[in-house]
């Protein structure tokens, strides 16, 4: 009778805790597996590992804290066993590194967004722009930005320094920032501006950028 | 702080990431650099539109049925196959050797997360801000956004600055765990200059220091609590003791919209923000130089209530089509800053209650 007891009161608090944090877990799914049949998985075997290790868990703390770890540890579970099935080895890592620095001019200055590309951030363009970063930035930007976490809770979720969450988020936000810039330049609503203001050509980017139009059109 | 350190820096504070000093000092560099400010302006309004679009997707009823159904028959196998009979309270204590086997482990399965360490997560609440009204607006943002609403009320999203990130490579912004709310806001340094020279209002008088306060009224940062006088007040108590009411009442067409911790002309100030009449009213209140509690007048101090002590003195300033208001309100001062007349400001001033 002690046993049932129990597993009556656990199961309960495990309701009362853990079941309540389905829709902002679902949400944050959504956006790291990118498709619906994808985050219904992650949503399950995130509930079903916070089952197994309920008792792990301290009940009364930071339960919300400690289930997108779960989900985030799971989603880069199955994103490795993809990759060696796969054999996709990276991310688009230096494409970001790219996107970073051509928010920054020759001094490492970062020069703002035009008001006319914030006027114009539409829902799909920014979330394209989301879906779009490599799994650890986005990862960082849908804790923050998703699920107003702290900096010091996304780096217990994501299991890395306060540090490189800072750096990662601040990437992730100018990189982001970079491919709407794109878009508007696409669209025709701003020119790319100015790199030097001495109208010394930097030849290395240019030919970068030929590159990537390139890409685009092709 | 120098503009890279500011725009290196910029999404930190709008997270609300900074301590009171660090604070402090960014905002004292955007209120004399206008390159900061707008690019700090634009880092905002990208970070709030980014919020804005960014809502989760709730749940739709068969999904939730589905975990619930796969919840329930996990626990029905793990009851099944339970080897262990372990009181759940017990369970909960990592020091037990088997307490992974609880009667909830299905046999044979493992995932992940056994060398998750219990200690790690549950340190998490240290992490979470303690400070309940900066998690107030947040988790109405965060209500909204699940339900699959878009507020526009909210767009301009509110940067909470309060607690500080970790350091990078020797730069001049020192990186601090989250702080407490502490009485006193600049936590530390102590001035024990309270010399009726040390007064802000003759500094507070100089044309830099009043197109500060306009700047400040015009081109406002986020307000760190957004609400009514509650919801202020009880805001700012959490971070300095001794600190009045608001210094306008609440009425038809006068509402209190939110507040922040600022500096004016290097004084540690809270800028009041109203709709007053239609038109946006700023009210500055000064805080003595260490940040503490309000400068309180001498002479009021010294005789409080007496008969024919004025309720409020006031002097105006004219700028750009703005109005400003130097106040004395029950000893305190404020500046107020507006397009109304001196005169529409005066009537909405606190009422001297005898």
């Amino acid at each position: 009778m002690l046993r049932l007891f129990s597993r009556n009161k656990e199961k309960d608090a495990f309701e009362r805790e853990a079941m309540p944090h389905m829709d902002a877990l679902h949400g944050y799914a959504m956006h790291l597996a990118r498709n619906a049949s994808d985050a219904e998985d992650l949503v399950q075997e995130t509930y079903i590992k916070a089952l197994k290790n309920w008792h792990r868990y301290q009940q009364g703390t930071n339960c919300r804290a400690w289930l997108f770890r779960i989900m985030t540890n799971t989603f880069y579970n199955v994103q490795r066993s993809r990759k060696r099935r796969r054999g996709v080895s990276n991310d688009a890592l230096p494409e970001i590194e790219m996107q970073v620095a051509e928010m920054h001019d020759d001094r490492g200055i970062y020069r703002p967004l035009e008001a006319q590309v914030l006027d114009r951030m539409v829902s799909k363009d920014v979330l394209e722009a989301i879906d779009s970063l490599p799994d650890d930035f986005r990862t960082v930007l849908l804790l923050a930005d998703l699920q107003d976490f702290s900096y010091k809770e996304i780096a217990e979720v994501c299991d890395c320094p306060v540090g490189t969450v800072m750096s990662r988020l601040y990437r992730a936000r100018r990189a982001m920032q970079r491919k709407l810039l794109d878009h508007a330049i696409r669209e025709g609503i701003v020119k790319e501006p100015e790199r030097n203001s001495d109208g010394v050509i930097d030849m290395d980017q240019f030919r970068l950028r030929g590159k990537r139009k390139a890409a685009n059109e092709g | 702080m120098n503009c890279e350190d500011v725009m290196k820096f910029s999404f930190a504070y709008l997270d609300g990431e900074f301590d009171a000093r660090d604070r402090v000092e960014l905002e004292a560099h955007l209120a004399m650099c206008g390159h900061c400010r707008d690019a700090v302006q634009h880092d905002a309004t990208f970070r709030s539109t980014v919020r804005k679009h960014l809502v989760a997707t709730p749940c739709d009823p068969e999904m939730k049925l589905r975990v619930q159904q796969r919840l329930a028959s996990a626990r029905r196998k793990a009851r099944l196959s339970a080897t262990l009979t372990v009181p759940m309270a017990l369970a909960a204590s990592a020091a037990i050797a088997f307490v992974g086997y609880n009667g909830l482990v299905a046999s044979g399965q493992t995932n992940g997360l056994n060398e998750q360490p219990a200690v790690a997560v549950a340190a998490a609440p240290a992490a979470v801000r303690p400070v309940e009204a900066i998690a107030a607006p947040r988790a109405d943002n965060q209500a909204a956004r699940v339900a699959g609403n878009q507020p526009s009320a909210v767009a301009a999203a509110p940067a909470q600055p309060a607690a500080a990130p970790a350091a990078q490579q020797g730069s001049a912004v020192r990186l601090v765990a989250a702080e407490q709310p502490v009485a006193g806001y600049v936590g530390g340094q102590e001035e024990a200059n309270t010399a009726p020279d040390a007064w802000p209002i003759p500094q507070a008088r100089t044309a830099g220091a009043i197109k500060s306060m306009v700047t400040t009224h015009a081109n406002p940062l986020p307000d760190e609590v957004r609400g009514g006088i509650a919801t202020v007040q009880q805001y700012l108590n959490g971070r300095m003791q001794g600190i009045g009411a608001p210094p306008i009442s609440e009425g038809t067409g006068v509402h209190l919209r939110g507040a922040r911790f600022s500096q004016i002309a290097g004084h540690a100030v809270v800028v009041y923000r109203y709709d007053a009449l239609g038109k946006p009213l700023t009210a500055i209140r000064f805080l003595q130089p260490n940040g503490k509690a309000p400068f309180q007048e001498p002479q009021a101090a010294a005789t409080p209530g007496a008969p024919g002590s004025q309720a409020y003195g006031t002097m105006s300033n004219h700028l750009a089509g703005y109005t400003v208001l130097h106040v004395l309100q029950r000893g305190e001062r404020f500046a107020l800053v507006s397009e109304h007349e001196s005169d529409t400001m005066t009537a909405l001033l606190e009422p001297d209650v005898k």
